[in-house]
């Protein structure tokens, strides 16, 4: 197990790089540089040329490329045009809101996705399969942005339940929470629904039943633990979009989470800090997905058997 | 199992059931109370504008919403009465302009900074010294020749050549006063967060909200708020619900959609102030046919400002027939076309082109600047001109713009009218202006320009603006439009928001009553 | 006479699969009876509807394709399709429990495979979870896997392993009626006949009924009482041991006879019955084995066929035999 989660570490280094890459060619394909993007007409042409010049934005991409990688293996991640801050400590400032909101709304998603896929599995083609599936897709195509502030005209101004913006005061991750997780749940739902639909088919479940085994735990016992793998990996995927930021729901909570960073900084031009949100997002969904990896073993042994080789 | 899951579809129905009840409930019932007697002050006031506040390094950023919270933090040499348009006393008491070029200041005693240093003329020396070497701030004093210090309360500033602005100028908050000895005791990075003003730093969490103390020892009088958080809502719906549920005490920018349902609002206060910036059209007299004279008045012909202030702004906008800002002091009111369908038409067929032309228009993103190019678009397209609108991303706008490339015409707004009239016109319209999108080089211009910025009576400075701005619709290659408002929402609790000076917002005597 | 009380009762039961390829036929009209320790065998061919009649006993078919059309199935006085889920959850493993026929998917991969024995302790017994591992462990011992495999997964099985614990799963609770379907096909023949013994000792022990399905009739030969020979979802025979096979009558059953290897006189050329298996969608009018018959007349085709008792023990669904001058030709003796 422990060589395996090094062999993952190790190989995320060249994803990193490659991912570092792309981002830096992509921001210098879009028009238009940070120093434009920030100071707009506030400075005259001549004197952004030498900002341009101080800041090495006139070398070529590789040679800036180069020393951008040079730097971030010195861990030096670089400061931002736009916040005049370390990329990096703006990056960790908000990543524990993201982490929060993400967590929180694949966990309402699950709750949400894994009754009503069970459900609709074990009704396939019925009356209630037919409405969960509408309710999922229902989720899935009202969008967050619609979704969040209805919740938050009926939660906060009709009912003063709960705050309408940030991530402080009591009950504020609920409304962001039940955006993403409610976008994310139909997914969920269709992946519970056939993991579970190929899973009753199966002949220990036919096993459990000769035993005497209850309905109930026939379902969530020994048919839910076989159907979980496929679900795991589309709700750690769902996971990892969700770190990257979910724009729309921290734009409408107010939430301060790396997506809205992220954009901010495209938006700026501002490529250090953009590069770095990248890089960073991508190596913590890396972290996420060596994790949900581990949690693979221990819901099916006979994936764990084949780590420990 | 089965009546689990039956159970489970009934609930579910249910919940949805009651949310859509509720939501189309009205409870109008609910809003409205009766206003509080005693009228205390909010020990803090929660605001929230449509940017985020960006920096505390105060040389070094052109963010409007972060110079305005300098403007609490800190204190210019400096400052201006809104209301009359007169350079006003702030850390210096009074001053003199000994000849064009030589100003003489005397010095507020007795100030000191959030850290309890004392404020003396070598912080203003430290600080203009130290704008100087940023790129971002030394052209605001390109006119500085030198500082001469006469003692801890008396300074002289000598400039290279007349800049009848350079007061003006210094009323800008990245030109705001910063301690010394703050910056040798507590580093750059503490150092640059202290200042002279009513409010001082509390915390900042970025992307989230600033929060700013009171601070006692304010030598223009403590505050009454304590305490003051800007928060950063970047959605505009969810920034009026934040009012309207009272968490906010005041707002800018809502929906500009619902301005109507606002004023109907008896809980909610409207108040809306003219902007610092002007929207305008550019024609990019670099792309044929925009270099002909004619073209362009046909154009301005065809063009109704009315028309947009209704259709983008809903009527929350008022007319602009001048490149010059209204709330300026050297604005005058001049002649200017009314829109006049034949008269373009007959003026395009001298230009030679009786059947019309295509032509490209740009914009930022701005939501406004889209607006008005679907309204330009509709309006050109009554004399013949098709125009092909090309939309772009801000960053990608600006450097379009500059290249002069690909356009013909380009849409976007500016707001350099705070600090003189200089500065406004000049970088609009000068040759070498830094946001001369017309990309227009007219040597007469350049002088009219250069020479204004030196005459010392105003009168006489005044007539010389209304001559730069009569030549300029003479030669229209800049169409202004209109002057958006800045629209503010509060609880009927607040005191007035003050009228901000330009683009600086002044939080510096927000007051909320609680009951 | 005192009617022995019996263990099994199956009447005219019907089990259709509704598939998108149509209906079908798996299991037309059976009928069975089995008395406490007796033992019968069912046999045939692939596809013939044995364990869709094992299944149906324990009121398993698979949902919602299969449908019991007719019928009642009574286990130890207990019909199985109309007693209440809780009743049927205690007769499922403690009335009547199931060898399945693939060991290699019939056991929860996530599972220790002493977890899936203990389960069945836990739920029947009412024991702790540890009492029921200490039982799950002493079967293992029983059907001969070492106890130190109680927490091994299923993929750490072999074939024949997983074969065993599927053994020690159905034997756990000493049920009164054990189904094994086809319980020696994944082991090689030493251990078949291990295997076969232990059952055979359990069942003394216990006196368990049994129904064997299997296609090796030397299998049936030594470990059932009575044989019943099923074709196209219908018993086509049905007797003791002497009855079927030295009184063969059906046409079917000397098919299968002839088709058997015969390792006493090392004969290499088999017989096998000609003629492919009925589509299992349509349901013939007459007899069902009509199309592969090698006696067929045209009656046969149109009429059906009822069983006809040949004497006390022997119940044929052919009519044939009783015409004069027919003679079923068997190979062996
Ligand atoms: N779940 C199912 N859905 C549809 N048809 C089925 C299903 N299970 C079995 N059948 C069909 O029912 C018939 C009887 O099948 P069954 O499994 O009872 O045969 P069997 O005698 O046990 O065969 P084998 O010796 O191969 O195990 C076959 O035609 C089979 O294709
Ligand atoms: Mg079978």
């Amino acid at each position: 197990m422990y060589r395996y989660i090094i062999k993952r570490v190790l190989l995320l280094i060249p994803i990193l790089i490659a991912v570092s890459f792309i981002v830096f060619f992509i921001v210098d394909l879009a028009p238009g540089d940070s120093i434009d993007a920030v100071f707009g007409n506030e400075l005259s042409t001549e004197d952004k040329e030498t900002m341009r010049e101080e800041m090495g934005y006139n070398d070529s991409l590789l040679v800036r490329y180069a020393r951008y990688i040079g730097n971030v293996f010195k861990g030096d991640m670089g400061m931002s045009v736009l916040f005049k801050k370390p990329a990096l400590e703006l990056y960790l400032n908000r990543v524990p809101a993201t982490l929060k909101l993400a967590f929180w709304g694949i966990f309402i998603a699950l709750i949400i996705a894994i009754p009503l896929g069970v459900i609709s599995a074990i009704h396939q083609n019925t009356f209630i399969d037919t409405l969960s599936t509408i309710l999922g897709l229902l989720g899935m195509s009202m969008p967050s942005f619609w979704f969040g502030l209805l919740m938050i005209i009926l939660f906060s101004l009709k009912l003063g339940w709960l705050p309408s913006f940030g991530n402080e005061g009591r009950g504020s991750i609920i409304m962001p929470a039940l955006t993403v997780g409610v976008g994310q749940a139909a997914l969920l739902m269709r992946t519970t629904r056939s993991s579970m639909l190929e899973v009753i088919r199966q002949d220990y479940i036919r096993t459990a039943r000769a035993k005497g085994v209850k309905e109930g735990v026939v379902i969530y016992k020994h048919a839910l633990r076989n159907a979980l793998i496929p679900i795991i990996t589309a709700a750690g995927t769902q996971l990892g979009i969700a770190l990257g930021g979910t724009v729309v729901v921290e734009s409408v909570f107010a939430w301060p989470g790396v997506g809205k960073l992220t954009i901010d900084a495209f938006n700026a031009r501002d490529t250090t800090l953009v590069v770095g949100c990248l890089i960073l997002t991508t190596a913590l969904s890396s972290v996420l997905m060596m994790f949900i990896d581990i949690i693979y073993a221990f819901v099916d042994p006979r994936i764990k058997a084949r780590y420990s080789r | 199992m089965k009546k689990l899951s039956y159970l489970f579809s009934v609930i579910t129905l249910m919940v949805t059931i009651v949310i859509i009840g509720v939501l189309f409930t009205s409870t109008e019932a609910l809003a409205a109370q009766p206003e509080g007697q005693n009228k205390t002050p909010k020990d803090k006031i929660v605001f929230s504008t449509r940017l985020d506040f960006t920096t505390m390094d105060v040389t070094n950023t052109p963010s409007t919403i972060t110079k305005s919270v300098y403007h609490s933090v800190y204190n210019t040499l400096v400052e201006k009465d809104v209301a009359t348009n007169e350079i006003i006393p702030a850390l210096a008491e009074s001053w003199t302009m000994d000849s064009p070029t030589e100003y003489s200041f005397i010095l507020r005693q007795g100030v000191k900074f959030h850290d309890g240093s004392d404020f003396t003329s070598a912080d203003v020396k430290f600080t203009y010294e130290r704008a100087l070497e940023h790129n971002s701030s030394k052209s605001k004093l390109a006119s500085l020749a030198s500082i001469e210090l006469d003692g801890d309360y008396a300074l002289k500033i000598v400039l290279k050549q007349p800049n009848m602005d350079f007061l003006d100028i210094i009323t800008d908050p990245t030109l705001s006063i910063l301690s010394k000895n703050a910056f040798e005791a507590l580093g750059d990075e503490k150092g640059i967060q202290q200042g002279t003003g009513p409010y001082k730093y509390k915390e900042w969490d970025q992307g989230s909200y600033l929060d700013l103390e009171a601070n006692d020892e304010y030598w223009g009088g403590k505050p009454a708020t304590n305490e003051l958080r800007l928060q950063y809502i970047s959605e505009s719906s969810s920034r009026l619900i934040a009012v309207k549920t009272g968490e906010m005490d005041f707002i800018q920018d809502p929906p500009l959609s619902e301005l109507a349902n606002i004023k109907a609002d008896s809980s909610l206060k409207l108040l809306t102030y003219p902007s610092a910036s002007v929207e305008l059209l550019f024609f990019n007299t670099k792309q044929p046919p925009m270099d002909n004279p004619d073209v362009r008045r046909a154009i301005e012909y065809a063009l109704n400002r009315q028309d947009i202030v209704d259709g983008v702004f809903l009527g929350n906008a008022i007319p602009n027939n001048n490149i010059m800002h209204s709330s300026n002091a050297y604005y005058s009111e001049i002649e200017s076309v009314d829109q006049d369908i034949e008269k373009a038409k007959e003026l395009l067929a001298k230009a030679g082109y009786a059947d019309g032309f295509e032509l490209t228009l740009i914009s930022n993103s701005s939501p406004d600047s889209q607006a008005i190019c679907t309204i330009v678009q509709a309006q050109l397209d009554e004399i013949g001109i098709t125009v092909k609108y090309e939309p772009l991303e801000n960053a990608t706008h600006t450097t379009v713009a500059k290249s002069g490339e690909g356009y013909h015409m380009d849409s976007c707004q500016w707001s350099g009218y705070a600090f003189g009239p200089d500065l406004g016109i000049r970088e609009l319209i000068y040759s070498s202006g830094s946001n001369n999108y017309a990309h227009y080089s007219d040597a007469k211009m350049d002088q009219m320009i250069d020479d204004a910025i030196k005459i010392e009576d105003k009168s006489e400075r005044i007539a010389a603006y209304k001559a730069i701005e009569e030549y300029s619709e003479d030669v229209m290659v800049v169409y202004p439009i209109c002057v958006k408002n800045y629209t503010f929402v509060s609880g009927i609790n607040v005191e007035d928001i003050p009228q901000p000076n330009g683009p600086i917002m002044n939080y510096r005597n927000l007051v909320s009553y609680s009951e | 006479m005192v009617k022995e009380k019996l263990v099994l009762e199956i009447n005219d039961l019907v089990v259709n699969y509704e598939t998108d390829n149509g209906t079908v036929h798996a299991v037309n009209g059976i009928n069975l009876k089995l008395k406490q320790k007796q033992s019968v065998g069912i046999v045939g061919e692939t596809g013939a509807g044995k364990t869709t009649t094992a299944l149906a006993i324990l009121n398993l078919i698979p949902q919602p394709t299969g449908i019991i059309k007719n019928g009642t199935i009574i286990v130890d006085g207990k019909n199985m399709l109309t007693i209440s889920e809780s009743d049927l959850r205690m007769m499922r493993g403690k009335g009547v429990s199931m060898i399945f026929q693939d060991p290699m998917t019939a056991l929860n991969p996530v599972f220790t495979i002493g977890e899936q024995i203990a389960e069945s302790v836990r739920i029947h017994e009412g024991v702790s979870n540890k009492d029921a591992m200490q039982r799950a462990i002493e079967m293992l011992e029983i059907v001969g896997i070492d106890k130190d495999r109680a927490y091994d997964y299923p993929h750490q099985l072999s074939g024949g392993m997983k074969q065993r614990v599927v053994i020690a799963i159905a034997l756990a609770c000493q049920a009164k009626l054990l189904i094994a379907d086809e319980p020696t096909t994944a082991l090689d023949v030493t251990i078949q006949a291990q295997v076969l013994e232990l059952i055979r000792s359990y069942r003394e022990k216990y006196d368990t009924a049994m129904i064997l399905i299997t296609h090796d009739l030397g299998i049936v030969a030594e470990t059932c009482d009575e044989v019943a020979v099923m074709y196209a979802g219908v018993i086509v025979e049905y007797g003791t041991l002497e009855d079927i096979f030295n009184r063969t009558k059906h046409p079917y059953t000397e098919g299968l006879f002839n088709s058997l290897p015969n390792i006493i006189e090392r004969r290499s050329k088999l017989t096998p019955i000609p003629g492919m298996v009925l589509d299992p969608t349509i349901l013939p009018d007459g007899c069902v084995f009509a199309d592969r018959c090698s006696y067929v007349i045209d009656t046969c085709r149109t009429t059906f066929q009822k069983d006809i008792a040949v004497s006390d023990t022997h119940i044929v669904r052919c009519s044939r035999y009783q015409e004069p001058g027919f003679n079923i030709k068997r190979m062996i003796a």
